[in-house]
Formats: structure tokens, sequence, C-alpha cells
């Protein structure tokens, strides 16, 4: 249950951030993604993280899938910091000496800086997830100028991911029915058993691909290259006041940066 | 005086690419407007690829040999555009499972109208009755990964109508559906032939329950059309049925077993309730009158 | 017979890890060789209960034992050999590169010899009807090819409880006359049998027990001819009758049955019982 966490993360609720029009999320999870990179001030950044996460609790997210999104982008930054000092270790003071592991107090905070830019750029896209639908979702991307074939594929992919982890659950129970045991032996024996669980995954995954595209090809897919959109997304005047004002706040640092260097 | 058959079948026959045998043998039928054709056949009889050669898939879009003729009302699939064919010819595939893909029933039905870029208004016109044809309509905002099985075997039919078919073809609906979802389902197209004249064409492996709704039954084996006839021609032996890998109705088994205990004659069998109960109480009253 | 039941069930319940209560307070005992059919709308629980007798599942509370064992301390794959469980879609366990194989490697994991391997294989695949596919690759089968290879992969395993989902879904009149004789001979063969279907025609010619849940509990248990053939009795369960019951109940004013009637059989012997039928000059 908890896999599906990733990709049908939508809270089924009503909140400022589910008003606003896909479009402008998807504009501002890319801004700042871009962003972060030209901040580097530990304390902006920071600020910028608390401010994120102020913005998604106001989604309405519950706890269970917030800690759960947390902890996937927590893992892989704390082995970031942890890896860190094997590559970095300019600066005053040494904390340890163990050949070529050698974690430096300013080295740490950098590698702190990067995790802190990783969740921020998380977070950014945590929140375009968790207020939009798939169908708008991939409406906005269309709109900024993706294929509909693209959009098409997303949906389906984003529909089908979580039915498809569910049934590598399903076939683990079907073939540990017949004896099959995936949790005992060595990583050799471990390997081998994952084949029986593995190719009928392939093999359902093909067959829906298959019969899928038949379905959509029954319903005209592709029959006019010219296609209408029925629940579509507009824009609103709050839309376009936030999209001025994240190129303008986004322009004004990247300006501050190169102009005085100026310390964010 | 003739009118034109609305689809014609003229010696078509299919092998799918990398494979020997020939799923369809030279076919040949008719289906006259606003038809209850029921195709019957056992695994492999050829059904699923007929209903593809119905909707254009085959011979435009699955590959491999395709040999003959199939004419919507007079014209040719091979020389029909598909968009015009799927407009013709609404089909629904055997798993809804795996057609469906949108956030909510309306979208799911409107995918269909959007693909052929019709205005907004005619879209709109056409989600609303496909919806309240299938009686979806209070289910419009409802993600269809929420729906029961039946309902989402509703939402296929209302999502291949929403094109406003005259044909609407559909590849063994009853088979994951219980009791219940069936005589739905079946109720459903009943209406939909009696409100919109439409010519319904669905498969089955098993003939039970379909005898009582269908106009004509085809009888499939092996790529062959074995038959074609009015349920009371076709639904005679069952034996005859269980060869062809077809379930013959549990009543039509009965009135055999009848006849063999010389309780009715050869000529009444039966198979569906009310006729087999009128031939058993007059029979078994006939008797009753004997000293 | 004073031997302990084969799978014992008590005070059964069951919720999952998003908080769906699947099962709300379930006691149950089922005798060494029963055939049990479990039957109930989407939901009811039944795969929920069915998945507790082989270890997938761990009951929320209350106790499961299959002969005797504590089932929910027993992993599944070690209790392989002695519960089988026939899945819903073939595909979920197809991967071999022939139908023998496929067959052969349910009997390998629960340590048979290779000349057991051999005479089981060869034994179930005929049993099938499937023999003349043994060199085929499974996943290019048909549909209903496809189901009888894992029904003969599980039935070879010969268990002595089996558990069948949906045994006959998707199969056309002959391949389901054959499984249905298979599982006619497990029982024979003394094997305890619960078969889960929708179908009552298959339900009343398999199974002598008739079990139906509804919302985690057991609503109906007994006789399943008796079951099945009343209507207003499954109407309530939301289930129907086969067409032979119905058919029954809509002559019953002007016919004597001496039984209930769940099966063709069942009426041809009520009708002669009552002395009806037997001679040229009765039919008119």
């Amino acid at each position: 249950m908890a896999r599906t966490a990733l990709v049908d993360i939508f809270v089924p609720k009503q909140s400022p951030l589910h008003r606003v029009d896909p479009r402008i999320k998807i504009i501002s999870a890319i801004l700042l993604t871009v962003l972060c990179f030209f901040l580097s001030n530990l304390l902006v950044l920071i600020a910028l993280l608390l401010f994120l996460q102020a913005l998604i609790w106001s989604t309405g997210v519950n706890l269970r899938t917030y800690s759960s999104s947390f902890w996937l982008v927590a893992r892989f930054s704390i082995i970031l910091m942890i890896v860190w000092p094997f590559f970095d270790h300019l600066g005053e003071p040494v904390l340890l000496d163990l050949w070529i592991y050698k974690p430096t107090v300013p080295a740490l905070l950098r590698a702190l800086t990067v995790a802190i830019r990783i969740f921020a750029i998380a977070s950014g896209w945590l929140m375009l997830l968790l207020t939009t639908k798939h169908g708008q979702l991939v409406r906005g991307f269309v709109k900024l100028g993706c294929p509909y074939d693209f959009g098409i594929s997303l949906s389906i992919a984003l529909r089908y991911l979580p039915n498809f982890l569910g049934t590598i659950d399903q076939i683990k129970e079907a073939q540990a029915s017949r004896g099959l045991d995936t949790s005992k032996g060595d990583l050799v024996k471990r390997a081998r058993n994952m084949i029986p669980v593995l190719i009928p995954t392939f093999a359902i995954a093909f067959r829906a691909i298959e019969g899928l595209s038949e379905a959509l090809l029954s319903r005209g897919y592709g029959a006019n290259p010219v296609r209408t959109y029925y629940r579509d997304i507009k824009m609103r005047a709050s839309d376009f006041t936030i999209l001025v004002s994240l190129v303008f706040i986004a322009s004004f640092v990247v300006m501050m940066k190169f102009l005085g260097g100026a310390s964010f | 005086m003739l009118t034109m058959p609305t689809i014609s079948i003229n010696r078509a026959s299919f092998r799918y690419r990398g494979q020997e045998g020939r799923a369809l043998s030279e076919v040949s039928f008719d289906v006259q407007r606003g038809e209850f054709l029921a195709l019957l056949g056992g695994d492999g009889a050829g059904k699923s690829t007929l209903c593809k050669a119905l909707n254009g898939l085959i011979p435009h879009h699955i590959k491999g040999e395709f040999s003959g003729d199939v004419l919507l009302e007079g014209r040719n699939t091979r020389d029909l555009p598909v968009m015009e064919i799927v407009a013709k010819v609404g089909l629904a595939l055997q798993d809804p499972e795996t057609q469906l893909f949108t956030d909510s029933v309306e979208e799911e039905v409107a995918f269909a109208p959007e693909n052929l870029g019709l205005p907004w208004a005619e879209i709109d016109y056409r989600v609303k009755r496909a919806l309240e044809s299938t009686g979806m309509s209070a289910l419009a905002e409802k993600s269809p990964s929420a729906l029961s099985g039946g309902q989402k075997q509703r939402l296929a039919i209302a999502s291949a109508i929403s094109m406003m078919p005259s044909i609407l073809v559909l590849d063994e609906p009853l088979s994951m559906l219980d009791p219940r979802g069936r005589a739905g389902l079946l109720s459903l197209l009943d209406s939909l032939r009696k409100e919109r004249g439409i010519t319904v064409i669905l498969t089955s492996n098993t003939a039970e329950e379909i005898a009582a709704h269908c106009d004509r039954i085809a009888l499939l084996s092996q790529g062959k059309l074995i038959s074609i006839g009015r349920p009371e021609e076709m639904l005679t032996s069952s034996k005859r049925l269980t060869d062809l890998s077809i379930e013959p109705p549990q009543l039509l088994e009965l009135s055999h077993m009848l006849v063999d205990e010389k309780i009715i004659r050869s000529e009444q069998i039966f198979f569906d309730e009310k006729t087999g109960a009128n031939r058993i109480l007059s029979a078994i009253g006939g008797r009753s009158a004997q000293p | 017979m004073n031997q302990p039941p084969h799978v014992s069930i008590s005070g059964l319940r069951f919720t999952y890890s998003d908080g769906t209560e699947a099962i709300r307070g379930v006691d149950l005992d089922i005798r060494h060789g029963e055939r049990i059919g479990l039957a109930g709308e989407n939901g009811c629980g039944k795969t929920t209960l069915c998945k507790h007798m082989n270890g997938l599942l761990s009951p929320s509370e209350g106790r499961i034992t299959v002969d005797g064992m504590d089932a929910s301390r027993m992993r599944t794959p070690e209790i392989a050999g002695k519960v089988g469980y026939l899945f819903q879609n073939p595909d979920h366990q197809l991967f071999c590169s022939t139908v023998y194989d496929e067959v052969a490697f349910g009997l390998r994991n629960i340590g048979l010899d290779d000349g057991n391997i051999k005479r089981r294989t060869e034994r179930y695949l005929g049993m099938l009807g499937i023999d003349n596919l043994s060199s085929v690759t499974p996943l290019t089968l048909s549909l209903g090819e496809r189901r009888l290879v894992t029904i003969a992969s599980i039935l070879a395993m010969e268990q002595e409880l089996l558990i069948l989902d949906e045994p006959v879904a998707w199969l056309d009149a002959k391949q389901t006359a054959v499984v249905a004789n298979a599982i006619k001979q497990a029982g024979r063969e003394g094997r305890t049998t619960i078969s889960v279907s929708h179908n009552m025609k298959f339900m009343a010619e398999l199974t002598d027990r008739l079990i139906v849940m509804s919302q985690g509990r057991i609503i109906l248990d007994g006789n399943t001819k008796d079951i099945v053939s009343d209507p207003a009795a499954m109407s309530r369960a939301g289930l129907v009758s086969p067409p032979v019951s119905l058919l029954t109940e809509s002559i019953k004013g002007a016919v004597q049955f001496t039984r209930k009637v769940a099966t063709n059989e069942d009426f041809v012997g009520c009708l002669r019982d009552s002395r009806i039928g037997g001679g040229a000059h009765g039919a008119r």
C-alpha cells in the first residue's frame, strides 16, 4: 500500500494551491529547481524550505503521505551527507581524520546546503503532485507545449503504475503458494528466485499495453489530428498574478547574484 | 424489397502475423439494422478476431493477412478511414480494467468524441446522453478505479456509445460479471436498442441468459461460422453446443433428459423457464387425465 | 468421526493496513474431505478469508489453525505442500518455457524426486487434456489454455487442502467439464476443497456445503443443494439460483417435489419418484 504513495498522492481536498492552474504549478516547480542552484546561503535555503513546507501543509495533506515522501528524500540526503567527506575535505576545523575520510565543518555545511537544496526542489514537485489530478497535470504539460502523445503516455503511466506495483505483490503471493521462497538463500539464489516474479510481470505489462492500445484506437485515438478537450484548464487573474510574481522574484535573485554577488 | 444489411461479411479470413493457423476462415454472414446478434464459440473460436474485424482494427492496425470483405452500410472497411469506422462501430473489449485510464467517469466517456475533434457543445451533449442511457449520471465525477465490476462494464459501454455508433460490439462482456451484473448488462443492451436503434453484437462462450435477449445466434468454431439462425433453431441440441465448446443453457440439457424419460416429446425441447414450465405442465396435465 | 477439523477458525477479524475491515468475526470449522463452496459479492471478504489459510495473511484478532497448526505462524512457501491455492489470474504464475516445466515447478519446490515429478506431471497434464501442449511455451497459449496449465500445476501438488479461486471462470464448455472432473477426482482422493465462485450451477454439482459471506461475516452456511434450491434465501444473500431451481419453483404448485432441486439430475429424479413419465402411453 505504501508503494502506491509515490504516484497516487493527490489530496482530495480544496485548498488555494489546488485552485492554481497546473501550468503555473509546473512552471513554479521548474523555476524553483533552477533557482535553488543559484542560492547558496544556508540560512536563506532553510527559510525557503520552511516556507515551502508551510505551503505543503496548507494543501491538507495527511501525515502519512507527507512523512513517506519526506523519508524518501531524507534517505537520499543522509547518504549524500555521509558520503560527501570522501570527496570534499577542505576547510577547518577537521572533525575526523581517517585516511580518505576527513569530514570538516565547512565541508559538512556544504553538504547540508546541497541536501537542503534537494529537499526544496523535491518540495516544489511534491506540491505539484499533491494538488493536481493526473488529468490536469497532463493537460498542463500539453498546454505548455508537450505533444499530446507524451501527455497521454504520462496519463497512462500515472494510472497504471500503482496497479503494476500491486500486481508484483500479487505475483509474489501466487508464486509463494507454489513453494517459491524469495526471502531465503544467498544473493545468487535470491536473484534466481526473482525470475518467476519478473517474467509474469513483464508478460502482464505487455499484454496490458497491447490491450490498452487496441482499446484507445477503438475509441478513435489519433483519428483527428485536431483534438477537442472537454474538461480543460483555464488561467485566471490570480494565476497570472502568481506567474508574474514568480518571474519577478526569480529574475531579482538571479540579477542580484550576478550583479552584486549578494550573499544569497 | 430488400433493405441493405447494416453489416455484410463476405468470406472474411485472417491470420495473425507469426501464427500458423487462421483465426478466421471464410466467415460470411449479414447483420440487419437494429438486430441483436450473439456470437457463440469456445476458446480460440475467433470471436475476438471477428470483433476487431468489425471495427477496423483489422485490417488497419493489427498485423496479419486479411482477405475477404467487411462492409459497413455498404462501404468496405478497407476503404474507409479509421475515423469513420470508429464513429460507426463502438467496441468494448473484454476486460474493462485495461481500458479505463482517466480521472473521472465523464472524462472517460468524453475521450472518444474528443478524439474526433467535435465541438465542445456536441461533446457535452453526447457525454450527458451516454451517461443517462447507461444509468451513470450520478457517477459522473467518480474515479473509474472506484467503481464496481458491473459499473466498470457500464462505463466501457458508455465510453463506446458516446461516439453515437450505429453498431455496438462487445467482446465477452459477461465473463467478468456476477449473475446480477449480467442481468443488468443485458437489460441495458435491450434498452439501448429500443432507445437508439443500435445494432448489438456480443460474444460469449455460454448460451445461458443470452438466448432470451438476442434475435439470432451465430455458432463459431476454429475460425469458421458453423451456423447462424434464431435461438429456437440454434439451441436444439446441447451435445452439438458442447461439441463446439459452447455451454448450453441448463434447461436445454434438462429438456433432453425429459425427452429420454418420455415426459416430453423431442419437438417440445426448450431452453427458457417459461416455455419449459408450460410444456412440462401440459405434458403432465395430459397424463394425469389418464385413468 | 473424531478427527479434529482440517481448518478451524475462531473469532477471526482482519483489517487491512489502510483501515478496511475485511473480516468482522468469523467462526468456522472445516472437516477433512469436505467439498466447500464459498460465495458472496465482491468485497465480502471471501478471498481475504482464504488467504489466511495458507499464511498469506495473519489475523488481526482471533485464531486460525490448519491441521492443528497455527496458520498465522506459517510461511506460505513452507506450507505450499499442504495447502494449495489456485489464483484467479493465470498470468500471475506462468513463466516457464514449457508447460511441462510449469507443472514441474511446484513439484520441485515441495521436494519431490524426479521420478515422482515426471509421473505426476504426466498424470495431471493428461487429466486436464493438455498433454499435447507439453512442450509449448505457456505464455503463448490462449487465456483458457493458460488457465488449464495453472490448474494442472496446482492440482499436481496434491495438497490435502485445496483452495480454488474461480476455477472455471474464462473456461469454455469443454475446458469446464475437464476441470470439474479433476476437482471431483481430488474430492474422491480425500482432499478437502474450497471453491470460490459466482457460478451456482458449478457449486451445486461440485460442493456439498455452501458458505455465503457478506461484509466480512458468514451469513449462510449449510447444505449446498438446500441453499441453492431456495430462490428466496439466495436472493437475500445476493445470489441467483440456477435455472433448474427457478423452474422447479415455478411449477411447484402442480408437481410434488420430494427433495430439493439444484441440478438437472435432481429434477428428473423427483419426477421419476412422483411416478411421472416412464412409458410412451404417458406422453401426450
